[in-house]
């Protein structure tokens, strides 16, 4: 079962997120607090990262960078609630940075999972679903 | 043009000031009378001719006279320049005062934007997966597709009524005051009682002005709120008229008129200043009608204040056109 590191700082957006992935099949491993030192003891062990960027003890878009850095073969989702202050576009930045997919909260849980899908099989995240 | 105003004197010390005076003359003139002043200065002289002290006596008047004049024009001029240094502190002051309060209305939007998205996801994931698992409760699934439903909408609202306040507008120069007003209306009246009537008469062309689309919410929220504080009993009616004046590139008169209880002729003067309010401590900042004579000048024109006859106060703003508009600085919003 594929492992996915979850950052997200609101309780609730974290256990509904988690819940979702859960439900879709996927391990989660929940990270609401502990800073980069979590972040960084839990990127060898799984397969995919989806981060939140604005949190009090963590920067999402740092979370980003390390991620590639450590791991470049590791695909990372961002998310955002869109900045605290106004004027800023972290989503656009975080696409520069590297993300391999975006979000604007409040978000499909249906669309997350199935990008996730498409990044785990080694697909990029607009890739259109093929059936057979 | 009334001299007093521009000396920085009002009218009641300057009368106060002459008042004085005329006393003091009256006084020094009893005095020289009980001397004989005069017949024993004339004797003096008339009794040491050779001391040409008549023409010393000139000379020094005429000397007097001009340190007066002197005196006066020096002073004049100081008290002209310190009236200008005051203005534009005041008029910086005014600025930052609006510049904060947009700011801060910005940073509170964004912040609430925030909060919003992060509570909508847990409500909108949560219900969606609950209600899937409840195949076999089509009624419960039912209902939490009510659910689901109301809490799009309420994502969507969220959208608009952030998205209005939002610094989408921060690069916009211009915008249709026409339009700009017939689109905030709704807000207004939401903002307002409804035991308060606003009427809005506006042409049917476009009228480009230097504002855009927040700056223009933000005066009319400030016009109307102050409106509908000075009514008793928050009833009464607020009527908006706009108007082209003065032909073709010429200006937009916008014109607010209340029927409340009018602004004191007292503090009449002071509307503008930024923390000048009549309200009570805890209701309202008195900043509303400072951040209008703000955006006022940004955009170039004038704003007047004063009571109506009947009742109540009238708002007149006078903008110019903004003529060359290049496209994308057309706020299309």
């Amino acid at each position: 079962m594929p492992k996915i590191l979850l950052i997200e700082d609101d309780e609730l957006v974290l256990y509904a997120l988690a819940k979702a992935m859960r439900n879709a099949g996927y391990d989660v491993i929940e990270a609401a607090h502990g800073g980069m030192k979590v972040v960084e003891a839990s990127l060898p062990l799984v397969d995919a990262v989806v981060t939140d960027v604005v949190m009090p003890e963590t920067e999402g878009l740092s979370v980003l960078m390390t991620a590639k850095r450590r791991r470049p073969d590791l695909p990372v989702v961002v998310i955002s609630g869109g900045g605290r202050v106004p004027g800023r576009n972290y989503l656009k930045q975080a696409e520069g940075l590297g993300a391999d997919a975006i979000f604007p909260k409040p978000l499909d849980e249906r669309d997350l999972i199935a990008t996730i899908g498409r990044l785990l099989e080694g697909g990029s995240a607009d890739d259109v679903e093929t059936d057979d | 043009m009334d001299l007093t105003n521009r000396f920085l004197v009002n009218r009641a010390s300057f009368w106060a000031l002459i008042g004085l005076w005329a006393v003091v003359s009256v006084f020094v003139g009893a005095v020289l009378v009980s001397f004989d002043a005069f017949d024993t200065f004339y004797a003096i002289t008339r009794e040491h001719e050779d001391w040409e002290l008549d023409e010393y006596v000139i000379i020094a008047f005429i000397f007097l006279i001009g340190c007066v004049l002197i005196l006066a024009t020096v002073s004049a001029r100081s008290l002209v320049v310190l009236q200008r240094e005051i203005e534009a502190r005041t008029s910086a002051e005014r600025e930052l005062a609006v510049a904060r309060h947009l700011q801060s209305l910005g940073t509170l939007t964004a912040g609430l934007a925030h909060s919003a998205n992060n509570l909508m996801q847990p409500i909108l994931t949560l219900t969606r997966m609950t209600s899937e698992s409840l195949s076999d409760k089509p009624e419960a699934q039912q209902d939490l597709r009510y659910v689901l439903q109301a809490a799009q909408k309420a994502a969507r609202l969220f959208e608009d009524v952030l998205a209005a306040s939002r610094s989408k507008q921060e690069g916009a120069q211009f915008a249709d005051l026409v339009r700009a007003l017939k689109s905030s209306a709704p807000l207004v009246r939401t903002a307002l009682p409804s035991s308060v009537e606003v009427t809005f008469d506006l042409p049917n062309d476009p009228l480009y002005v230097g504002l855009n689309r927040t700056e223009i919410l933000d005066i009319l929220l400030a016009l109307a709120s102050n409106s509908a504080d000075a009514m008793e009993k928050r009833i009464g009616a607020i009527r908006f008229l706009v108007e082209q004046v003065d032909g073709d590139g010429g200006n937009v008169r916008m014109v607010v008129e209340d029927d409340g209880s009018g602004i004191p002729e007292d503090v009449i003067d002071r509307v503008y200043d930024p923390f000048f309010t009549t309200k009570e401590v805890g209701k309202g900042t008195g900043l509303g009608l400072s951040v209008v004579f703000g955006l006022t000048q940004k955009a170039g024109g004038k704003m007047s204040v004063e009571n109506r006859p009947e009742n109540g106060t009238r708002i007149e703003i006078i903008l110019p056109l903004a003529t060359e508009v290049p496209t994308a600085a057309k706020d299309g919003g």
